[in-house]
């Protein structure tokens, strides 16, 4: 099961997708409030909780027929990885995360100046309002600006596909937010009363990640080694969006996962 | 139209009583049942 981060859809794994169904079972959703799946209302913070996307993840597997399923994310939806796999470790056979912090150390990871880099984080945890009414009167200039500077080259995205993201996005402003809101708050508190629990994860980690630790004064590798004993933890020289600009690298180490 | 996995398999199905997802299937050795309640490889 590979998961979409922001703002895209299950589209950026089109190249790892594809070369592991030569051997795999591979599945692809779209998240919960993202691209052509659902967006409910979040009438509650629960809604969008990674808790909550998370389950959708488990009862998709179990829909197609998978019990037990290993499970990669990037972005966004390594968050629903993380806590997919502190919630089900029954479920979750191997776990890879792509370029995120777990969201109690990203907070901790950005406070002071730090916190400039991830401006969107803040302007999407206000209250509701502001920030959907900000986001959706530019949101091409908006979901844009990342899709751009986070590639880290021009042209790293094919523009057919670009386009699919920014039209995606746009038209999910409403449970974007939401699902960013969560994370300053509900999710804050799920990861918060793991770690005070001493709740680990269970199952081979692998994390791939940019090199933000050095840039920002923190441990990427360790703060990983708090919440995973069996981790694989590797920095990559490829854009944000390492699924779609290296994709050879990003296949040759879930392979690898998927052997220990 | 907007951009597939090419060789996957498109379809919705519903995770909780108000969410139906958009998902992308595809490899070998999926339980596949058609409308006929039948199995195959895909």
């Amino acid at each position: 099961m590979l998961l979409h981060g922001f703002p895209q859809t299950h589209l950026m794994w089109r190249h790892v997708a594809a070369d592991l169904a030569a051997d795999h079972t591979v599945i692809c959703p779209d998240l919960r409030g993202y691209g052509d799946s659902d967006k409910p209302l979040a009438t509650g913070p629960e809604v969008y909780s990674k808790r909550t996307m998370g389950a959708d993840v488990v009862e998709l597997a179990r829909a197609l027929g998978h019990e037990r399923f290993a499970l990669a994310g990037h972005d966004r939806g390594a968050l629903v990885a993380v806590r997919t796999g502190l919630d089900h470790p029954g479920a979750v056979t191997h776990l890879a995360s792509l370029d995120v912090l777990p969201t109690l150390d990203m907070w901790e990871a950005l406070h002071g100046v730090r916190g400039a880099v991830g401006f969107h984080l803040y302007l999407m945890a206000q209250p509701p309002g502001l920030p959907e009414r900000m986001i959706s009167a530019s949101a091409e200039e908006f979901f844009g600006y990342f899709l751009d500077a986070w590639a880290t080259e021009p042209g790293a995205l094919p523009e057919e596909v670009r386009r699919a993201y920014l039209d995606a996005s746009a038209g999910a402003v409403d449970s974007i937010v939401a699902d960013y809101r969560a994370s300053a708050g509900i999710d804050v508190e799920h990861d918060e009363a793991d770690r005070a629990a001493g709740r680990r994860l269970e199952m081979p980690v692998t994390v791939l990640q940019q090199d933000w630790g050095a840039a920002l004064g923190y441990d990427a590798a360790a703060l990983w080694g708090a919440w995973a004993d069996d981790l694989r933890h590797a920095t990559v020289d490829s854009g944000h969006f390492m699924a779609e600009q290296d994709p050879a690298g990003v296949v040759a180490e879930l392979r690898s996962l998927l052997g220990r | 139209m907007a951009p597939v996995i090419e060789g996957f398999e498109y379809e919705r199905v519903r995770v909780a009583p108000e969410v139906s997802l958009h998902v992308a299937v595809g490899g070998r050795g999926r339980p596949w049942c058609c409308s006929t309640g039948s199995r195959r490889p895909t």
